[in-house]
Order: structure tokens, then C-alpha cells, then sequence
């Protein structure tokens, strides 16, 4: 049940997703035409200003396409699931969390690749032949750290901050989720609701995350650790490992009042 | 045999407003029932929750005799007033739909229906005239074999030929295991389909019998009884 | 032929008696198979469950009988037949003696109208 509902997510949002691709890469084309327009001697001034014109644009369109990413997938789950789309998806012989899920991993996955289109554009903008030879010296370069001795630790550290990115993400948008839930199980306005629930569920994170800070720092847990002797990479390994945990914990929480108020506040008309 | 659909002293309240109190029914299978009332009366409330789409404060409602969930929302076929359906569909897209969600839905029997009425299968909904969309929305659901149809006010706003058709087809997908429940307050258009029906005002159930008893014992037809039942 | 409905009796009993007057008007000629229940139905666009009944009163009556596998079949005795019709037609006199009644019209004037309306028919067919 959860594959078929990812694999209609993903039809419903790839069809807008692509042309914002689409627009991203060719842009970057332009970018790259441009850049090398401007490197050329001897180029007129108007064809220089509309040059950097093109330039000033294509960054937008990165920042605009980023934007357009979340706003698309925060629309997605409002259109599907709180307007009249809802009487189809809530009779459907599954239960609330699946839906959510589903809603949950297709807007990460988008989210994550538009990050990965942004870093793509900006290497097909900069593409050159010297850019080429930089970027296989610098590649070089890693691979030689990965070879050394830090190799395993230099994967993990990878890895986690992969792992703490798509912590990030999915904590995002069930930080809206979960505004959105809650605002629509009120009769009346809404999106106010959902609004005035988003910035407040923000405060309140803001405020027990100052807490926690000034817990932590005044615990007695740091005069006793340490840390003159311990390993630099461990403390970066807890830490990372920690802000995940707190990440993860936060999302639970999200998860636990997005599905909550979907399966017991919601009123669909 | 287990009723299709029981409610046992169930209450819901919007607010201040009670929108069922203490409502008792019980409705065997293979039956077409009308659930007949005037607007606000509680009808859509009920057929709501009996698809899940709400929670309730205390009282039963079962179907087949379960709570709502995944495992009786399989067995329901709802067709609500709205268009539930997204805009950007094609109606093949439809089928595909809900061919992949429910695997009691007869495909054939859909594109059959669809064809007879002239709908090409690459006009998205977008696309449809209102009439179309509600013709395109009950065919898919009439094309599932479930056990329990709710239909919330199918005839409401639409031309009487769509009417024809519609009754038509309910009729015509009739199957004897299977219920239909039509809730509407257009009564002398549906009556002669019906089996029982139930007559409920401000979330009471007021009334629960057999056309024919009705027509039989008071001489008059549903329409007029309902007509005295519910004067204003 | 139409399915006409009026609101005051049962549409089971009312289908009773159309279902018998396509019998006695051979509509449905004897030893006919008659349609499914669903496509009568579909046709008279009342419930199933409805039409089931009328044609279980009717073979109740014996006017129509089902063989298992092949469906129902109006029945192949004339007698049968003959005397439905004359039940009808009956009841439909005794209906329209109740309505002059109601008018206040004693069995000489409605044997006067009736003689007078029928010469009237006849008057049209010859001229026509």
C-alpha cells in the first residue's frame, strides 16, 4: 500500500518538479554561455550587461527553485489531504500514517534533489576545461584522504552529515505538517490557525532549545569529561550523533501531532 | 446475518451543536435505503463517520460488524457530494487509480460505462463539465463490488436526464450481498429505487421502514409523508 | 409499452398488475422467456428487490413460471391467461363504477353515457 502511494506522490509532484529542473538546467546553460561570453576580450558593453543580466537571473532562478520546492511540497499536502482531494485519500483502504509517510518521503526526496540540482547548475554554469582539470586535482585530492587513515572516519563523518541533512529536511516539513493539521481541525480560519501554529510551534522549539543550552552547558557533566585527553573526531561524533537524536526526537514529535489531529480533528468540507 | 451497517446510541457534537443524538439503526445487506432529511439534518455527519472521516463521542457505529478503518473502508464505495477526484487527471488515470487502491474495482465494467457515455479517456477532469465530473465519479465507484455504497446526495444539482442515468445505474449495478445507502432530500425521484427508508431531523432518527409498508399502511407516497413529517 | 407509477399503492403491487397486463395483452406471448429481474428493472427503473417480489406474486398466480437455469417463462395456459384478463378487466370496471358512483350517476345514465360514447366511437370510425 505505502509503494503504491509513493509511486502516485511521485507521479502528482513530478510533473511540476520537472519543469522547475528543466528551467534550473537550462538556465545554467545560458549561465555557462555567458560566463564564457564575458572571459572573451573584446566584447561589447551592452551585450556585457545583458550578459550579467542572464548571470544575476540564473541565480535567482537556484534560489527561486529551492524556494518553488517547498512551497510545492507544503502545497501538495495541503491540496490533497485537507481540501476536497481529502474524501478520496482519507476512504482509501489504508491507515493515516502511511499517507503521511508517503507525503513525507516523496517532499524529502525533492527537497534533496533540488539541493543536488542547485550544486549540478552551478557546476554546469562554471564548466570549462580548466574548471575540469581543478575539479579532477581536487578530486584527487579526496581520494587521497579517504586512502589515508582517516579514510573510515572521513566516510563516517559523511555519512552522518548526510543522515543529519535528511534529518533536517524531514523535520521541516512536518514542522509544517503539523501547523497545517492542526490549524484545519478549527471550523473556522484555517490557515490563519495554521499560521499562528506554525510561528508558535517555531517559539516554542526556539525556547526549550535555549533551555536545553543553558542545561547543558551548566551541567555538571563537562568539568568532569575530559577533554584535554579525548579524541578530537569523538567529540564531533557525539555531537553529530546528539543533534540527530534531538532531530529525530523533534520529528517524532511532529509525526505524533500531524497524524493525531489528521485522524481525530479533521472536518473535511 | 451481520448488518451492514449499526449504529448503537451514537452521538456526535459540533461546538454546541449536536449533530446526531442517540442514533439507533440497523441496515441489513442487500438493500437500497434512502437516508432522507432536510439539509443539517445530520445525514452527512452520519455517512461521514461511517467512512472514517470522523470521530464520534460516545455511542457504536459499526460496519459488517467493525469499527471504521482500512480493513471496512475496503469494503465501502463512497461518492461524495464534492469532487474528490484531482484536477489534473486524465479519466484513464482514474481507472488507474482506482484499479491500484482497490482491488475490487471492475475496470472493464468502468471503461464500458465511460465509452457508452462518450468520454474520452485523455480529457482530464479539468476538462469536464460539472455533469461529466459527477457521471465520471460514479461510475467509479458503482464499478467497485463493495459491500456498502454511500452515496451523499447523488442527485442533487444535475439535469434530469443525469438523474435518469444515475438511478439507472445504481439499479443497474444492483448485486444482492451489496447495500446501497442514498442520502437525499430529492425523495419523489427516488422512492420508487428504494427498499426502506429512514427519515431523520436534527440528528434523530425519526422513522425507519419499507417503502411499501409506508405506502400500504398511510396510502401516501414517501414523498408526501415526508412532505407531513417534515413541514415547516 | 410505458411503466406508469401512481403514488398511493405499492410499487410491488402496482408492477403486479402491469407485469400482468403485458401477459393478457400478449406482450409478453405465452410460453415467452421474460427478462431477467435486473433488466425489468432497469427498464421499469424500480429496486430489484421490488420487481423480484412482483414476479414472485405472479408465480405465485401462476401466470409465469422459472425453470432453473433458463430463466422465467410466461405460462402456456390460455385458460390461465384468459381468466387474468377478465380479473383485470373486472377490477377496472368495479374502479369506474365507484368513480360514477362518486359523480352521483345512478346505472341508467352511465348505461346512457356509455351507449352514447360508444356511438360516438364508432360515428369517428366511420368518418375517419
Amino acid at each position: 500500500m505505502l509503494s503504491k502511494l509513493l509511486k502516485h506522490e511521485f507521479a502528482a509532484t513530478a510533473r511540476f518538479m520537472w519543469i522547475i529542473y528543466a528551467a534550473m538546467a537550462g538556465l545554467s546553460l545560458f549561465a555557462n554561455l555567458s560566463i564564457h561570453m564575458m572571459d572573451r576580450p573584446g566584447v561589447p558593453g551592452v551585450i556585457r550587461a545583458l550578459m550579467t543580466l542572464l548571470l544575476v537571473l540564473w541565480v535567482f532562478s537556484l534560489i527561486a527553485g529551492m524556494i518553488a520546492t517547498v512551497v510545492l511540497m507544503v502545497m501538495r499536502f495541503h491540496r490533497n489531504l485537507l481540501t476536497d482531494e481529502g474524501y478520496l485519500m482519507f476512504t482509501l483502504p489504508t491507515d493515516v500514517h502511511r499517507l503521511v509517510i508517503a507525503k513525507l518521503l516523496t517532499a524529502v526526496v525533492w527537497l534533496v534533489a533540488s539541493m543536488i540540482m542547485i550544486a549540478l547548475c552551478v557546476c554546469v554554469a562554471v564548466m570549462s576545461t580548466q574548471f575540469l582539470r581543478d575539479g579532477m586535482e581536487a578530486l584527487q585530492g579526496i581520494l587521497k584522504v579517504l586512502s589515508s587513515r582517516y579514510a573510515f572516519s572521513a566516510v563516517i563523518i559523511f555519512a552522518e552529515l548526510i543522515v543529519m541533512l535528511f534529518l533536517g529536511v524531514a523535520g521541516a516539513c512536518l514542522k509544517f505538517y503539523s501547523a497545517m493539521s492542526i490549524g484545519y481541525g478549527f471550523s473556522g480560519h484555517k490557515v490563519l490557525w495554521s499560521v499562528i501554529f506554525y510561528f508558535a510551534q517555531s517559539t516554542v522549539l526556539r525556547i526549550l532549545g535555549t533551555v536545553f543550552m543553558v542545561a547543558v552547558a551548566n551541567s555538571p557533566f563537562w568539568p568532569n569529561y575530559d577533554f584535554l585527553t579525548t579524541d578530537g573526531q569523538m567529540l564531533w561524533h557525539l555531537g553529530v550523533l546528539a543533534a540527530c537524536g534531538i532531530e529525530l526526537i523533534i520529528g517524532a514529535v511532529f509525526y505524533v501531532l500531524t497524524t493525531w489531529n489528521l485522524k481525530n480533528r479533521l472536518n473535511l468540507s | 446475518m451481520t448488518p451492514i451497517l449499526e449504529c448503537r446510541d451514537l452521538c456526535k457534537r459540533y461546538g454546541s451543536v449536536q449533530a446526531l443524538s442517540r442514533v439507533n439503526l440497523i441496515i441489513e445487506p442487500g438493500k437500497i435505503v434512502g437516508l432522507l432529511g432536510p439539509n443539517g439534518s445530520g445525514k452527512t455527519t452520519l455517512i461521514k463517520m461511517a467512512n472514517g472521516l470522523l470521530t464520534w463521542e460516545s455511542g457504536q457505529l459499526l460496519i459488517d460488524g467493525k469499527a471504521p478503518g482500512a480493513e471496512t473502508k475496503s469494503l465501502v464505495s463512497y461518492l461524495p457530494e464534492r469532487t474528490y477526484l484531482a484536477n489534473w487527471m486524465t479519466a484513464k488515470q482514474t481507472l488507474d487509480f482506482f484499479g491500484d487502491f482497490y482491488p475490487d474495482f471492475r475496470r472493464d465494467r468502468a471503461e464500458d460505462m465511460l465509452a457508452r457515455l462518450n468520454i474520452p479517456l485523455t480529457l482530464t477532469i479539468r476538462q469536464m463539465s460539472k455533469g461529466t465530473r459527477e457521471k465520471v465519479q460514479l461510475i467509479l465507484v458503482m464499478s467497485r463490488a463493495a459491500k456498502l455504497y454511500l452515496l451523499d446526495e447523488p442527485i442533487g444539482g444535475v439535469d434530469p436526464a443525469t438523474r435518469d442515468y444515475i438511478l439507472h445505474t445504481i439499479i443497474g449495478n444492483y448485486d444482492p450481498e451489496a447495500t446501497v445507502l442514498i442520502s437525499t432530500h430529492l425523495i419523489a425521484d427516488v422512492e420508487q429505487i428504494l427498499d426502506e427508508v429512514i427519515f431523520i431531523n436534527q440528528g434523530q432518527v425519526l422513522l425507519h421502514q419499507s417503502v411499501d409498508a409506508i405506502r400500504e399502511e398511510q396510502g401516501k407516497t414517501v414523498d408526501q409523508m415526508f412532505r407531513e413529517v417534515f413541514r415547516c | 409499452m410505458e411503466w406508469r407509477f401512481s403514488g398511493n399503492a405499492p410499487i410491488y403491487a402496482q408492477l403486479v398488475e402491469q407485469l400482468t397486463q403485458r401477459i393478457v395483452t400478449a406482450v409478453y406471448p405465452p410460453g415467452q422467456r421474460i427478462p431477467p429481474v435486473r433488466e425489468l428493472a432497469m427498464e421499469a427503473g424500480v429496486n430489484p428487490n421490488t420487481m423480484q417480489r412482483a414476479l414472485g406474486e405472479l408465480e405465485r398466480q401462476g401466470l409465469v413460471f422459472s425453470q432453473r437455469t433458463s430463466g422465467r417463462f410466461v405460462t402456456e395456459d390460455t385458460a390461465r391467461i384468459e381468466h387474468a384478463k377478465r380479473s383485470l378487466a373486472e377490477e377496472r370496471i368495479s374502479s369506474f363504477l365507484r368513480a360514477m358512483e362518486e359523480l352521483g350517476l345512478d346505472a341508467e345514465a352511465v348505461d346512457t353515457l356509455l351507449r352514447e360514447a360508444r356511438e360516438r366511437d364508432e360515428k369517428y370510425d366511420a368518418d375517419s
